[in-house]
């Protein structure tokens, strides 16, 4: 075999001493990109309907990557079968939530101790508004409740966007029992849009 | 000038430099980004409690809050705790109705106990001491508190987490008389 020239190997050990760091970079930034959710988290979610869900938040030891998107947007959640989580950015129907339209929320009473349902902005924080409410849960007597920026004529079941830019709605159950179905779509909370965008 | 078997052989090193540097990179972030996020737990809680091993009550929920999709049903009751100078002891009254739990999280981020009020059984009051795994555990144990359960952790610090629900902004004062009863203290502490 023929020996490449001197100057042919320092040039490709200049490259490679550049593609190390390089690379490493880029898998750092992969990582917090998976991390963020925007790429490989959501392959390890479950989905019902149009919901997205995982069995179990708070105890994903051998799947790092789902512990780390955890870590970053849903910190300290309960491990178990204490609690589901469940999320949605689109209506049953799949079309996007907007902030500017309104929408039409039914609960289908779970079996529980408590369920509530909220709305986060695009960095999964309560959404300012001037009622300071924030979520819609199972002592408030309603499992119909609004959700819009403009308020509807029954105040006592509107959960207001502000000015968010974007949301999405968030589905606790504490404690379910075996009447509550976490797989089931008729579990699920029904999102219809009311009103024009 | 390198020949075709030099060239292909240097773009087959550099496919496997990258691919390791990729790798490797990735693996070290997507590990640390837990412990990375527990550290800022552990920052906001000591502060905002005081310190390690001191009882912090949470605000009301809002917009400007830091933690993310905190839910705003609840009003908690939260704890750095420090096992180095010995176990830690978390105590105080249960709500009558609604849900309540207590749950620990190492700085893994994992949620290794979860106690809820259904599983106290209506005692009334709820006391905790949270022990690293092994020896301090062990000595916990032999001389356990009448009516006080042990939580053992693999791991010498932990956020506890008391769970409240309020029901509606009426019931505010009540629920924030019992929540500020609980206390989270160090065990050895006089």
């Amino acid at each position: 075999m023929t020996l490449p020239s001197l100057r042919a190997t320092i040039a490709m050990l200049i490259l490679l001493a550049l593609i190390g760091p390089a690379s490493w970079f880029i898998g750092r930034a992969l990582a917090d990109a998976a991390a963020d959710g925007d790429l490989l988290a959501s392959d390890r979610l479950e989905t019902v309907g149009v919901w997205s869900t995982h069995a179990s938040l708070g105890a994903a030891e051998g799947d790092p990557i789902l512990r780390a998107w955890v870590a970053r947007t849903a910190i300290l959640p309960l491990a178990g079968g204490e609690v589901a989580y469940f999320w949605t950015t689109r209506t049953t129907t799949g079309a996007a939530l907007n902030p500017d339209c309104a929408y039409e929320v039914t609960v289908p009473q779970p079996d529980a101790r408590w369920w509530s349902i909220s709305t986060y902005d695009d960095r999964y924080r309560p959404i300012a508004n001037a009622i300071e409410r924030y979520s819609v849960n199972s002592r408030a007597g309603v499992s119909r409740f609004t959700v819009s920026r403009t308020p509807p004529d029954d105040q006592t079941a509107w959960l207001p966007l502000g000015e968010a830019v974007s949301f999405e709605l968030f589905f606790r159950v504490y404690q379910p029992g075996p009447g509550f179905d976490a797989r089931a779509e008729t579990s699920m909370p029904a999102v219809r849009e009311i009103g024009p965008c | 000038m390198l020949t075709i078997r030099q060239t292909v052989l240097a773009a087959g090193l550099s496919v496997v430099v990258a691919s390791a540097g990729i790798s490797a990179g990735f693996l070290q972030r997507i590990h640390a980004i837990p412990y990375e996020e527990m550290d800022r737990m552990r920052a906001i809680m000591t502060t905002m409690a005081g310190g390690a091993n001191t009882t912090g009550y949470s605000p009301d929920p809002a917009p400007s809050t830091r933690v993310v999709r905190n839910n705003p049903d609840t009003r908690t009751v939260y704890c750095w705790a420090d096992l180095s100078g010995g176990p830690v002891r978390i105590s105080g009254p249960l709500p009558v109705d609604d849900y309540w739990s207590i749950s620990v999280y190492t700085p893994d981020s994992l949620n290794p106990v979860v106690v809820s009020d259904r599983e106290l059984g209506g005692a009334g009051r709820f006391d905790f001491i949270l022990a690293a795994a092994g020896e301090q555990a062990e000595a916990v144990a032999a001389q356990l508190p009448d009516g006080a359960q042990l939580a053992q952790i693999n791991a010498s610090e932990a956020a506890v987490l008391l769970r409240y629900f309020l029901p509606t902004k009426a019931d505010q004062p009540a629920l924030d008389a019992i929540r500020r009863a609980a206390r989270c203290a160090s065990l050895n502490a006089r």
